[in-house]
């Protein structure tokens, strides 16, 4: 068997399995065997009984071994699988394409598609067909995003016999076929108020005078202004020149940090699905305003997309986060990542965090010392006496050490209040816009008291 | 209309498998009104039986044992040669269909080409046995039995070895015959 990815100008990357020349198609099968036995056992009998009349039961069977020896010939052919898309939404169906070619064709074969957890099937997902000779069949499965992540075909089954189904065999290969499984939640965009400034234009509406759209004050003319910023209007009326100052608009650049914690169990999922929306959509709206955007995921890996702008920065941002949801279950966590050094000064930084852990907090201060204006949204989980975990199980043990979780998660947070951090709590039935928005909010009154 | 509803039949495993218990307690209730012998009803209903549960469970191995032990009833039961004949082309369709439960459980998509190809060969693979049993039963009746049949019973059955051998010699050359290599291929000089 030969198996290779070939890229696809219309859809993503293929795979390819060669069945030419594969022993594992070309087997005996039990009903040869049967029928084998059944002939043999009818001519025996025949002739040691002197029976011709028993040879009537058994001649369909010494008629169809031999035409299956006769006109056997080995499988040819080369089946290829593709996905006519390979960015899709949760709740998106997506079609599989599986080409089978063969030379001499194939009487029958048989496709089956073993998808991973994050597909759902539509209907069935084996189908039986025949390939005519020079020909090409094409077999089309739809699955359905399930849950956001990165989905593949885990394993695809062919199985083929010849047209008495005395010969023929089994084949398990494994598909390169990836599907991007995005949030649904995706489209929403969200942004910050900007208070550090860099020197390019952007859509942020900067509280300094200059160059821009937005008209701030006008004042009588001075040396050194531009008389392309005389008010003649003003002007004219007061019979002396005034001018008018606009507020330049400038752009800024965005970090957003999210903690890659464990999506073990249900809950967790959720905060991590959460967290991915609002990362997202923060991302969404800066890069819409022309601000730099860069992401740094902790956790189980350590991912670092510098600041950039454009589109591409957010499908690689989008990119990053899905991947976020396959990230293997308590591994070793890593929270110093060398990263923290090259964020800019002038960033604002949105981390995006339970507070779980000591480590993050530490982080998120280290951060904040350097001089970076720092917010976290802490996606809040269900509370210990909600309806869904009313009837867990808890012994003494775990009911204390949550406690002591959750005494060092306050200790954590109220240091971070104290460094000047942002702290936003967000409950689960809140919108992200919403949150988003109490930042905003957060932020404009902390500039306002000078917190930072 | 037709041709909707026999793609529907076959696409159902569980109705093929149903098939496979039906056709052969048909063949029994009619070899039992052609019998001569007592009892062969209970054996030739035990193998329709034990065909059904092979087809259930998906065995060829258990269906060819029913098959085996219905041919041993029909057999026993002393049944004009027609009535044989027609016995075992019927066992050889029950085969079929219990192939292609097989093949349809759980209910995948079929090509309707895929049932229409077994119903062809099971109606060649029927006219041809009919025709070659015809005529072997033809020849041994004109003649003295041990002298004809036993030389050619041999003969067939050495003839069927060496033909099953030969072809899978052929096969396993075919598959393990050495491919010219890329560079080969490109520099065919060399």
């Amino acid at each position: 068997m030969a198996q290779q990815s070939s890229p696809d100008a219309l859809a993503g990357p293929s795979t390819s399995v060669r069945l030419t020349g594969d022993r594992d198609l070309a087997r005996r099968l039990p009903l040869f065997d049967v029928c084998g036995l059944i002939a043999l056992a009818g001519l025996v009998t025949a002739i040691a009984f002197r029976r011709p009349d028993v040879l009537a039961l058994t001649t369909p069977f010494v008629v169809v071994v031999a035409a299956a020896l006769a006109l056997w010939r080995p499988v040819d052919g080369v089946v290829q699988i593709r996905a006519d898309r390979t960015r899709i939404v949760e709740g998106e169906d997506v079609t599989v394409l599986v080409d089978i070619t063969s030379a001499r064709g194939i009487d029958r074969v048989e496709i089956e598609l073993e998808p991973s957890a994050r597909l759902v099937a539509v209907g069935s997902l084996r189908a039986i067909t025949t390939v005519k000779p020079n020909s090409t069949a094409t077999v089309a499965f739809t699955v359905r995003a399930g849950e956001w992540g990165i989905a593949r075909i885990d394993k695809l089954t062919i199985r083929v016999s010849d047209r008495f189904a005395m010969f023929g065999g089994e084949l398990d290969t494994r598909a390169d076929t990836t599907v991007t499984i995005g949030l649904p939640e995706d489209r929403t965009s969200a942004s910050l108020e900007a208070e550090r400034f860099r020197s390019i234009v952007g859509s942020h509406l900067s509280n300094d005078r200059g160059q821009g759209m937005e008209i701030a004050d006008i004042r009588p003319f001075q040396p050194g202004d531009s008389t392309r910023n005389i008010n003649w209007r003003i002007s004219n009326r007061r019979q002396e020149p005034w001018v008018t100052l606009r507020h330049p608009d400038r752009s800024t650049t965005v970090v957003v940090i999210v903690d890659a914690h464990d999506g073990g169990d249900d809950e967790q999922r959720l905060t991590q699905r959460r967290s991915v929306s609002a990362a997202m959509a923060l991302s969404r709206g800066h890069l819409a305003l022309h601000d730099r955007v860069g992401l740094l995921v902790v956790g189980h890996t350590v991912q670092w997309l510098p600041p950039k702008l454009g589109r591409n920065q957010l499908f690689q941002i989008a990119d990053h986060l899905v991947a976020v949801s396959n990230a293997p279950e308590a591994s070793r966590r890593m929270y110093r990542p060398p990263a923290v050094s090259t964020i800019p000064n002038n960033a604002i930084v949105v981390v995006v965090s339970p507070l779980r852990d000591p480590l993050i907090v530490s982080l998120v201060a280290e951060i904040r010392s350097r001089g970076n204006p720092v917010s976290v949204l802490v996606p809040e989980t269900e509370q210990a006496g909600s309806s869904s975990s009313r009837f867990r199980v808890t012994n003494r043990t775990t009911e204390q050490a949550r406690r002591l979780a959750a005494v060092e998660q306050k200790i954590g947070v109220q240091s971070l209040r104290e460094r000047g951090v942002g702290i936003v709590s967000w409950e689960p039935d809140q919108p992200v816009m919403t949150v988003i928005d109490s930042v905003r909010q957060l932020r404009m009154a902390m500039a306002r008291g000078r917190s930072w | 209309m037709l041709n909707w509803h026999i793609d529907r039949f076959f696409r159902a495993g569980p109705l093929c498998a149903l098939v496979t218990l039906a056709l052969p307690m048909v063949m029994a209730a009619l070899v039992n009104s052609h019998r001569t012998e007592d009892n062969i009803l209970g054996i030739l209903l035990v193998a329709s039986g034990t065909i059904f549960i092979g087809s259930l469970m998906g065995s060829t191995l258990a269906s060819g044992f029913g098959t085996i032990l219905f041919s041993l009833g029909t057999a026993v039961a002393e049944v004009p040669v027609w009535l044989m004949a027609v016995v075992g082309i019927s066992l050889y369709i029950t085969l079929v269909i219990h192939d292609l439960s097989g093949a349809f459980h759980r209910g995948p998509r079929i090509a309707p080409a895929i049932w229409r190809n077994a119903a062809t060969t099971a109606l060649v693979i029927a006219a041809t046995s009919t025709a070659a049993f015809a005529m072997v039963y033809f020849v041994a009746r004109l003649t003295t039995w041990q002298s004809i049949v036993v030389p050619f019973g041999v003969a067939a059955i050495g003839f069927a070895a060496k033909l099953a051998a030969d072809s899978h010699r052929t096969a396993g050359r075919q598959l393990t015959a050495k491919r010219p290599s890329l560079s080969d291929a490109d520099n065919p000089v060399s």
